[in-house]
């Protein structure tokens, strides 16, 4: 394994999770959750991540759900807070096999809506 | 039943903005929060790079941070492609200290506010700015430069100022209280502390100078030497990799950089498409991406400069990987020692 590797591994191992606001469902829901619509963020950075979610979320009707794949380990308190600031709401957060699945229901309510 | 007044207000999540989308909620404004990506945020640097102190905590978005805190929807809007030609490249009030075109970034970021505003209805548009805060952008007269360029005028409202300056369309027509707006000016944030105290907000960034990375004189020199030499066809990735690493000009057309820890390691890792790659294989080392059409020699002094900040850097000779394309190959190299040479090059 090469120098450059084993420094890219490193960082890998230290992106643990950090609990900034917990989602509404247990890991158990999260798996089974059949989500309405995906968006791909992975390769991106801050704040791409909740840009596409932001806009997909845009066009989604009260009640859906969006499964947000993206590996940038910020969206662990981006989306949590996205979600406080937008009335959405926050299901949770999976580490997935790259980066993470993110989960957000979109909810009917009175504030401005980006 | 009286209409309900709305308004955008610029956010970075700076205590200015912060306050100023507190003093509005405080008068019963509807507020929609805008943050503008322009690719240029220090805080996205610090975000990629990751939280090099603590590696489990993640730098913060603070305008999302600012928008939960308050209850604010925040929208992020993405003008990374046409800030860079627009505003970077073409200021029509020039530069600050460095590369930083801040009345004219201004002027940008209101009229696309402004846009928002008439799209969707909105009756004025507010931001944090503080007369006398900042040498170039809050002065007097950039004030009114920017109200008046962003086609915005007497609807932009300053609430932390708006007492020292003249009066706003939403003042005069009652859709804000004058009297319960304020006029902070200079740059101590004594009286913006107070005010947070007041609203009991804590949790808010440290004012630290601004949080773009174009004034920074660093940053600033290696965009000047990027576009001496590649004119101004430039990209948003081109701009991003200007923000890490060391960089060193080999020849005319052919730079490299090389990055300085892990986090940038891996964030070079997202750039290699186009560009060459160096590294060492045999010891803990940097990533270097080499732009250009390296020659023979370029590359040879890209690996020796590689194994320099690799962990090989006292061995007699260090083997040195490269990939451009689809060639791969090995260089075995002396260590670059001569501190002469390397800052002759360096960007």
């Amino acid at each position: 394994m090469s120098g450059r590797a084993r420094s890219a591994r490193r960082h890998q191992n230290n992106q643990e999770l950090h609990p900034y606001v917990h989602g509404t469902l247990d890991r158990e829901s999260l798996e089974s959750l059949a989500p309405d619509m995906q968006v791909d963020a992975l390769g991106t950075f801050c704040p791409e991540p909740v840009i596409r979610t932001q806009n997909r979320m845009a066009h989604a009707k009260p009640g859906e759900i969006a499964m947000l794949l993206a590996d940038d380990v910020g969206v662990e308190i981006d989306i949590p807070a996205w979600c406080l600031s937008t009335g959405n709401e926050y299901l949770g957060l999976l580490k997935a096999e790259v980066g993470y699945k993110v989960f957000v229901r979109r909810l009917c309510n009175k504030r401005p809506q980006p | 039943m009286s209409e309900q007044i709305r308004a955008l207000g610029l956010l970075s999540g700076g205590l200015d903005s912060t306050l100023a989308a507190r003093v509005m909620q405080a008068q019963n404004v509807e507020v929609l929060g805008l943050h503008f990506s322009t690719g240029f945020c220090l805080a996205d640097r610090h975000r990629i790079l990751g939280n090099r102190s603590n590696p489990d905590k993640p730098y913060r978005n603070e305008a999302l941070r600012a928008g939960a805190d308050l209850k604010i929807p925040i929208e992020i809007i993405d003008i990374k492609d046409e800030y860079l030609p627009e505003v970077v490249l073409n200021p029509k009030f020039g530069y600050g200290s460095g590369m930083n075109p801040c009345i004219d970034c201004r002027i940008f970021m209101l009229q696309k506010t402004r846009e928002i505003m008439e799209e969707r209805g909105y009756h004025f548009v507010f931001t944090g700015e503080v007369l006398g805060q900042r040498p170039m952008s809050q002065r007097r007269p950039p004030l009114d430069d920017v109200a008046e360029e962003s086609g915005l005028g007497r609807l932009l409202l300053r609430p932390l100022s708006a007492r020292l300056l003249p009066e706003s369309i939403p003042e005069e027509r009652g859709w804000v209280d004058r009297e319960k707006l304020f006029n902070i000016s200079g740059r101590s944030r004594k009286k913006q502390m107070e005010l947070a105290n007041h609203f009991k907000i804590i949790d808010y960034p440290q004012p630290a100078g601004g949080c773009c990375s174009l004034p920074d004189e660093n940053y600033a020199r290696k965009l000047r030497d990027f576009l001496a030499h590649r004119g101004t066809d430039v990209t948003p990735d081109d701009m991003m990799l200007l923000k890490v690493g060391r960089h060193f000009r080999l020849s005319g057309d052919v730079k490299m950089v090389v990055s300085r820890d892990q986090g940038e390691n891996t964030y070079l890792e997202r750039f290699t498409q186009g560009r060459s790659e160096v590294w060492v294989d045999d010891f803990p080392s940097p990533l270097t991406l080499v732009e250009g059409q390296p020659t023979a020699i370029d590359l040879e002094t890209a690996c020796r400069i590689t194994a320099r900040y690799s962990d090989g850097r006292h061995e007699r000779t260090v083997p040195v990987r490269w990939r451009s394309g689809e060639s791969e190959g090995q260089l075995t190299v002396v260590p670059c020692q001569n501190d002469t040479e390397l800052e002759a090059l360096r960007i």
